[in-house]
């Protein structure tokens, strides 16, 4: 899970314990065999924890007293630069979207986790965040058009040793999960459409809308690593921005809101209303 | 000498700020952070229907009033609230660019504007009911050659007692050419 300090700290049930992760600057260091050094979170200590650029801890929930023990996670292979999905936004009239991912910028992923094996089954197991040190600029794209916005991270892949204390058995834990900006990037064109239905009416050639992506909507599969796949959200910060400028008349609309409200993607479109 | 406040005025005041909150209503906090830039020729209305004002709580809220902060050469019209046009598959707002006043409109999506804009109230002692979502709606005059600037609007309101603001965070731009 995500922690910005300053706000209040995630409610975890008993028995369980709060560990940060080390920042992106401290992860983007290590070499496979190397540990990843957690710090148990106390509300002493919390304010004085290493924040990533855009000043977030990544935290992870521990169980503690009857659940499974487990070590440092040991950083074991990197899998490479993958692009992943930051922004998505939808045109079928004459518009042109602009997507900047602005410095400080944060993205919210999606940890894959694995209990049988570094090729086994891997899902959902929590979150991790990373964060621009820069500002990313894509290609304004013209016309009707449906994008994914992409920039790289490097993906990394990380072993646990867990002990369940009423078997005494020991197993690993796998995890897959972002750990560095790279930047760059990579355009893809979806044919799916989500719906979008509250909507505002842009009538005049000229009209534009430019939204800060305070919060985002998440978009399941926002990186890959072969079968493997994590889900991915831009928020947290108002440096990512996404505008559209409307070069004919026509709606934009929000998925469960209108566009000042609507967090998450937006999708311009004909007024037929 | 320092003029003296009258124990009832002191009373009255407390008796206002002790009704006041500055926590999030039932309007909810103004959305999210963006920017609405409109072109128009100065000295000529344009309509802004933008904001829906939506009532999450279960008692009624009452408007008492509205203003447009940091505005830098725009003038505004009377408010109205009006309601939401629910068209085949989507709901829509009245919108933004259309003339002054929204009657005058035309084109496509005219219909369901000059519908909404029939059924206005209002903005000021106007009631949103539980759950009710109502359109605010004005007119925005560029008074400068240059570019005009404002913030969302601030909207005054009450409920059960207790009054709120709720800031817009989506700002206002009426310009040449956005």
């Amino acid at each position: 899970m995500i922690w910005k300090p300053g706000t209040p700290l995630p409610k975890i049930a008993s028995g369980y314990q709060l560990v940060a992760w080390p920042p992106q600057q401290v992860l983007d260091k290590l070499r496979p065999g190397q540990a990843v050094t957690v710090t148990t979170v106390t509300r002493h200590n919390a304010d004085t924890l290493a924040v990533n650029p855009a000043g977030l801890v990544n935290l992870e929930a521990e169980s503690g007293k009857g659940g499974p023990v487990c070590r440092a996670a040991v950083f074991k292979k990197d899998l490479g630069s993958r692009p992943a999905t930051v922004m998505q936004s939808y045109s079928y009239i004459n518009t042109t979207q602009t997507f900047t991912y602005g410095e400080g910028q944060s993205t919210d992923f999606g940890v894959e986790i694995s209990v049988t094996g570094p090729d086994g089954k891997f899902s959902g197991g929590g979150h991790t965040s990373v964060s621009t040190d820069d500002s990313q600029g894509f290609t304004p794209q013209n016309g009707p058009s449906n994008n994914y916005f992409q920039t790289y991270f490097e993906i990394g892949k990380y072993r646990q040793l867990c002990t369940n204390p009423s078997t005494g058995k020991s197993y690993y834990n796998w995890l897959i999960e972002p750990y560095q900006w790279n930047a760059g990037t990579k355009y893809d064109h979806p044919r799916y459409v989500p719906p979008a239905t509250h909507c505002t009416p842009e009538h005049k050639k000229g009209d534009n809308f430019t939204k800060h992506t305070t919060t985002a909507k998440t978009i399941k599969a926002g990186y890959s690593i072969g079968a493997i796949s994590g889900t991915a959200e831009t928020g947290y910060s108002k440096t990512a921005e996404i505008k559209f400028v409307f070069h004919e008349p026509g709606v934009l609309c929000g998925h469960d809101n209108t566009p000042p409200n609507a967090p998450g993607f937006l999708d311009a479109g004909s007024n037929i209303g | 000498m320092r003029p003296l406040m009258s124990v009832g005025a002191l009373l009255a005041t407390a008796a206002f700020l002790a009704a006041c909150s500055s926590g999030p209503g039932p309007l909810g906090q103004g959305g999210t952070s963006g920017q609405q830039c409109m072109p128009q020729p100065e000295g000529v209305p344009t309509t802004v229907g933008l904001y829906d004002l939506h009532n999450s709580g279960s008692s009624p809220v009452t408007v008492h009033g509205i203003s447009l902060p940091h505005d830098h050469g725009l003038t505004m019209t009377s408010s109205w609230l009006t309601p939401i046009y629910h068209g085949v598959g989507r709901d829509l707002v009245i919108g933004v660019s259309w003339p002054w006043p929204p009657s005058r409109s035309t084109g496509a999506g005219a219909a369901a504007v000059r519908w909404a804009w029939a059924r206005r109230k209002p903005l000021t002692g106007a009631v949103i009911k539980p759950h009710e979502d109502l359109n605010l709606v004005f007119g925005l005059t560029r008074t400068t050659a240059r570019n005009s600037y404002s913030g969302g609007p601030v909207i005054t309101y009450s409920t059960g007692g207790t009054a709120y603001t709720v800031s817009e965070k989506t700002t206002l731009e009426v310009a040449k050419s956005c």
